[in-house]
């Protein structure tokens, strides 16, 4: 029987009851002891302390007369019957109540100087004077009759005196007596109505009591009951072990789960069944200290995970909560358990399963990030091809496939970025420009660009600012374009011959203070139940939307990815045939005086005479290492009429540009032999006739953290690659050009290409990439140690895949001199040359270890 | 009894054997005629005199009879004394008393009725003897009833103390 703990009678109640006792007793030794005054008083007056004193009192007064009267009848003559013998008697009687009188209480407390007293005293004088002559003979007394009779006139009023007084005394004592016992007996009397009173409340809060605890103990019953039953018939195992742990309880339940019996278990130790450490093998003693300090360690700790061991000898996973009370025979401990290996089966499958389905997410993701990166470089040469052969003698047919070819490939470009901003947002790492922009101008630009888009379905699109001309606000605005551009996209897609109108304000609301660009159209609508999923990624946009859309998917995810990342909201208001309303919101924020400042030092040298003319013939210097690039950019610049120098490298830059003067130069940022970097600081400082020309960065990404470093080299303006033809005439136009365009970083050396190093980083998570860097590590080495030069044909194949294979892998980490030196080896290869063959392979092993040493502390310094 | 007591007592039986010099044991059958001065006379209804339908008592005829002696204190002394008399009783049965009534009239003429129910054995006795000593009429003599007070709470009323009359010398048995 598992007791239910019992209550300690509180502190107070015990005080109470102590109390009340003392209340009692008291009040009962009061009575007793006013019962015994009054038992006292009562028996003083059962029994009399004197005799009748008020006779006594008054025979004093006639013993002196009788006294008198027995001397007159001698003195008189007149009763022959008178004699000596009887004056004598009468003498000695009033001498004998004298005496008893004088000893009479009543007198006691009477002062000497008493009227009373002296009268007594008076009295008693008068007797010792006459009892002399009383006592002589009969002749003498016989004589001295007259003089006796004359003396005893006044002892009459003295005895009167004395009669008198003693009545008032007696009666004074009487009252006093009788006070005495009236008082006590009033006191006696309502110490005793106290009492009573005090008792029966006593006795109705004994009933009430009584009644309480006859409920208390009921209900206590009760509770007890179920409470044995819910241990019987609870699910859960029961164990109850006392202060050393042994257990002294044990329900159905737990037998089932440990397979003892009762009976069995109840001689057993709590660490028999439970372990309380991953470490059953340490000796019996010590597993007892443990499970005593394990048991109170766990006391109130929730659900503990622990290890059972059935009578069986298996171990299972048991879920255990323990909970210790305080019974009157020391602490024990109640502990609930489990079984959990089914649940904790299911839960190792579903982990295993959910950590299959992330890696694979994850793989996926990888590729998508790693495949989009490697696809765009390509990209950029079949676009600047394209643009270049715009620029020559096309037939009809021609112009028209190199449109589309143009417009497919500007396309597949949008969806590769698209994909790298999905996974750079996913990771955390899309980096925000603060860009200053009037959002009236950029609704303006957007509706002028998109209007003969929309007019082709038969719609108009309609700008509406509230905000101002005069506006400027704080944000990325080249992501914001992209988000509007995104949703008046769609809009012009889903409606036909309707009104699209593209508002900008601002609302202040709860939520914030925002700048909103709304788009809002009357076409097809989206039904409420595709709204809840429209902004989530592909994978949960409805396929109908999707298909009738060219895009990918993507954008509205993106959107919101952009929007959030701006700290915004974006959000959609729809009617399945009234069209849709489209909010991007990000926070309002007014530019600071110091970035107006930054801004405006830009615009001024743009707009300063000493920048680029405006004649549409300039002299221009190309630095770019790569000859695909060079040569678009060249054919590009030239078809516009520019005269165009080119540089491989930034050594050769510096040199060309300290000795010609250049209206612009084109500098890429990555560079063998020396970076466009470094090149740009050289020419800024060298006294050269190119020391003020602008100089305009090239890179294939742009992070703004990097931004500095380019200008703090002297780069004027950045474009990021693929450069457009358009792009770049506008820069060469000075047409207005965002200063803080995203600008790519380099690297400083001609080991690693630093971005792709960084891209790459950043889209994997630092396990991921520490794992695939392993990877790549191993595939190096392994290619090192197996090195052999091809003796066959068929060795040089062998040879010439697993160098592209290799080559591959260091494009994908950035490992630009590995790759090269791979590349060249790969060549060879194909070209069976033995002795390039050799020679390459000769620098491999030093190229590979200096490129490890770059790569680790770019690593190191990436994750840390 | 303590030494004391016991001295006292002796003392006592001397003393009255002193004063009497005829001195026998009084019966029923036979009251002698007094010899000295009259202490007691009894009247009324009863059945053995030795004069004129009364029995005088001197001391001698008295201190003949069985002594009764005890200590106790009264309310009129101070402290307590030793009393030594004749039960009250003794008395009554030795002149065949026949009434229900005792009144008893001391010198001065006071007189009570004290009912002969109260003269039981272990009661009231006729004292002659104060401290041993006879009692002059200044010192209450020279018959004083007394009754054992300390023995009993019912002796302590002022009934009994008023039946303890002293300077006794008559009784009359009344029917």
């Amino acid at each position: 029987m598992i007791g239910v703990e019992t209550s300690k009678k509180p502190i107070a109640r015990r005080f109470k009851i102590a109390v009340l006792s003392l209340v009692i007793a008291t009040a009962f030794a009061a009575l007793v002891f006013l019962g015994i005054q009054v038992r006292t008083e009562l028996n003083n007056l059962r029994i009399a302390s004197s005799d009748n004193t008020q006779w006594n009192l008054s025979q004093l007064e006639v013993e002196v007369l009788v006294f008198q009267h027995a001397i007159r009848d001698i003195l008189s003559d007149d009763d022959p019957e008178a004699s000596l013998a009887t004056v004598r008697k009468r003498f000695d009687l009033l001498y004998s109540r004298h005496a008893t009188l004088s000893q009479n209480r009543i007198f006691h407390g009477l002062s000497p100087d008493d009227e009373a007293s002296l009268a007594l005293m008076e009295i008693d004088q008068f007797l010792q004077d006459t009892v002399k002559i009383i006592d002589g003979p009969d002749t003498e007394l016989h004589n001295s009759l007259a003089a006796i009779f004359q003396k005893s006139l006044s002892m009459r009023t003295l005895a009167r005196r004395i009669a008198l007084d003693g009545i008032t005394l007696n009666a004074v004592n009487s009252e006093f007596q009788r006070n005495v016992i009236s008082t006590l007996l009033l006191r006696t009397s309502l110490l005793a109505s106290a009492l009573i009173l005090f008792l029966s409340i006593a006795l109705v809060m004994l009933f009430n009591q009584f009644g309480v605890s006859e409920r208390e103990r009921t209900r206590y019953q009760k509770s007890n009951a179920r409470l044995q039953s819910i241990l019987e018939s609870s699910l859960d195992a029961i164990v109850v072990a006392d202060g050393e742990g042994n257990i002294t309880d044990y329900n159905d339940a737990a037998a089932k789960i440990f397979g003892y019996t009762r009976t069995e278990a109840m001689g057993m130790h709590f660490s028999d069944i439970v372990y309380f450490t991953q470490r059953p093998e340490i000796e019996d003693t010590k597993l007892q200290k443990l499970v005593r300090d394990g048991l109170p360690r766990y006391v109130e700790k929730g659900l503990v995970e622990l290890d059972a061991i059935r009578k069986t000898g298996d171990k299972i996973p048991i879920e255990v909560s323990i909970a210790a009370t305080n019974a009157e025979n020391g602490i024990s401990y109640v502990s609930f358990l489990r079984d959990i290996s089914e649940r904790t089966r299911a839960q190792n499958e579903l982990r295993n399963a959910r950590d299959v389905a992330l890696a694979a997410d994850q793989e996926k993701s990888n590729f998508l990030a790693i495949m989009s990166h490697e696809m765009r470089t390509p990209l950029i040469g079949v676009m600047g091809t394209l643009d270049l052969m715009e620029t020559t003698q096309l037939s009809s047919n021609q112009a028209r496939y190199v449109d589309i070819a143009k417009k497919s490939g500007s396309l597949l470009l949008r969806h590769i970025n698209d994909v790298l901003d999905i996974a750079k947002a996913e990771a955390g790492k899309l980096e925000l420009n603060n860009d200053i922009f009037v959002p009236a101008e950029l609704i303006d630009e957007i509706v002028s660009t998109n209007q003969t888009l929309a007019n082709a379905r038969g719609n108009t699109l309609i700008a509406q600012d509230q905000i101002g001309d005069s506006t400027q606000i704080v944000g990325d605005k080249f992501r914001l374009q992209q988000v509007i551009l995104n949703l008046v996209g769609n809009a012009i897609k889903f409606t036909t011959q309707g009104k699209i109108h593209i508002e900008s304000y601002r609302q202040i609301s709860e939520t914030g203070d925002w700048v909103v660009f709304q788009v809002q159209d009357d076409g097809i609508g989206i039904s409420e139940a595709n709204q809840t999923n429209i902004f989530d990624d592909f994978v949960t946009v409805d396929r109908s939307y999707r298909r009738s859309s060219e895009g990918t998917g993507l954008g509205l995810s993106i959107c919101r990815l952009m929007i959030e990342a701006m700290d915004g909201e974006i959000e959609l208001e729809s009617q399945l045939g009234e069209g849709s309303t489209f909010r991007a919101k990000i926070p309002y924020r007014e530019p600071t005086d110091q970035e107006k400042r930054a801004a405006e030092t830009i615009l001024e040298k743009k707009d300063s005479p000493t920048g680029l003319p405006t004649q549409s013939s300039l002299n221009i210097l190309v630095v770019e290492d790569n000859q695909i690039n060079r040569s678009v950019l060249r054919e590009t610049l030239e078809v516009k009429g520019h005269s165009v120098t080119e540089a491989t490298n930034g050594e050769e830059a510096v040199y060309l540009a300290t000795s010609v003067s250049y209206d612009a130069i084109l500098m890429d940022v990555s560079m063998p032999v020396m970076d466009g970097i470094t090149a740009t600081r050289m020419i800024r400082r060298s006294d050269g006739p190119s020391r003020a020309t602008d100089i305009i960065g090239l890179t294939a990404h742009a992070m703004p953290a990097e931004q500095k470093s380019f200008r703090a080299a002297g780069m004027d303006l950045c474009l990021t690659k693929p450069v457009s033809a358009h792009d770049l005439e506008q820069v060469l136009s000075r047409k207005h050009h965002d200063p803080d365009k995203a600008i790519q970083t380099f690297s400083s050396s001609n080991l690693i290409d630093r971005s792709l190093l960084v891209d790459l980083m950043t889209l994997l998570s630092a396990e991921k990439f520490h794992e695939t860097y392993a990877k790549f590590s191993s595939e190096v080495e392994t290619c090192l140690r197996k090195i052999d030069i091809p003796k066959s044909p068929e060795e040089f194949q062998n040879a010439a895949a697993a160098f592209h294979k290799l080559s591959g892998s260091c494009g994908v980490f950035g490992a630009r001199a590995l790759h090269e030196c791979a590349s060249k080896i790969e060549t060879a290869c194909r070209n069976k040359s033995r002795e390039i063959f050799v020679s390459h392979t000769q620098e491999l092993p030093s190229i590979w270890a200096e490129t490890r040493e770059e790569i680790d502390s770019e690593v190191s310094a990436f994750f840390a | 009894m303590t030494i004391l007591n016991f001295k006292r007592q002796i003392f006592a039986v001397l003393s009255v054997a002193l004063l009497g010099l005829n001195t026998h044991a009084l019966t029923a059958e036979e009251l002698p005629q007094p010899v000295g001065e009259p202490l007691l006379t009894v009247s009324g209804a009863i059945t053995n005199t030795n004069a004129d339908g009364v029995a005088i008592f001197d001391l001698n005829m008295l201190a003949s009879l069985r002594p009764t002696e005890f200590s106790t204190s009264t309310i009129w002394t101070d402290e307590p004394h030793t009393f030594t008399g004749i039960e009250l009783h003794e008395v009554l049965d030795l002149i065949g008393v026949e009434g229900t009534i005792l009144r008893a009239t001391a010198l001065n003429d006071y007189a009570v009725d004290i009912p002969i129910s109260d003269a039981v054995e272990g009661g009231p006795i006729i004292a002659y003897l104060f401290d041993g000593k006879t009692m002059s009429t200044r010192e209450k003599g020279p018959l004083w009833i007394v009754y054992p007070y300390d023995l009993d709470e019912r002796y302590q009323t002022e009934q009994i103390y008023s039946r303890s009359i002293w300077q006794l010398d008559r009784l009359e048995i009344l029917e």
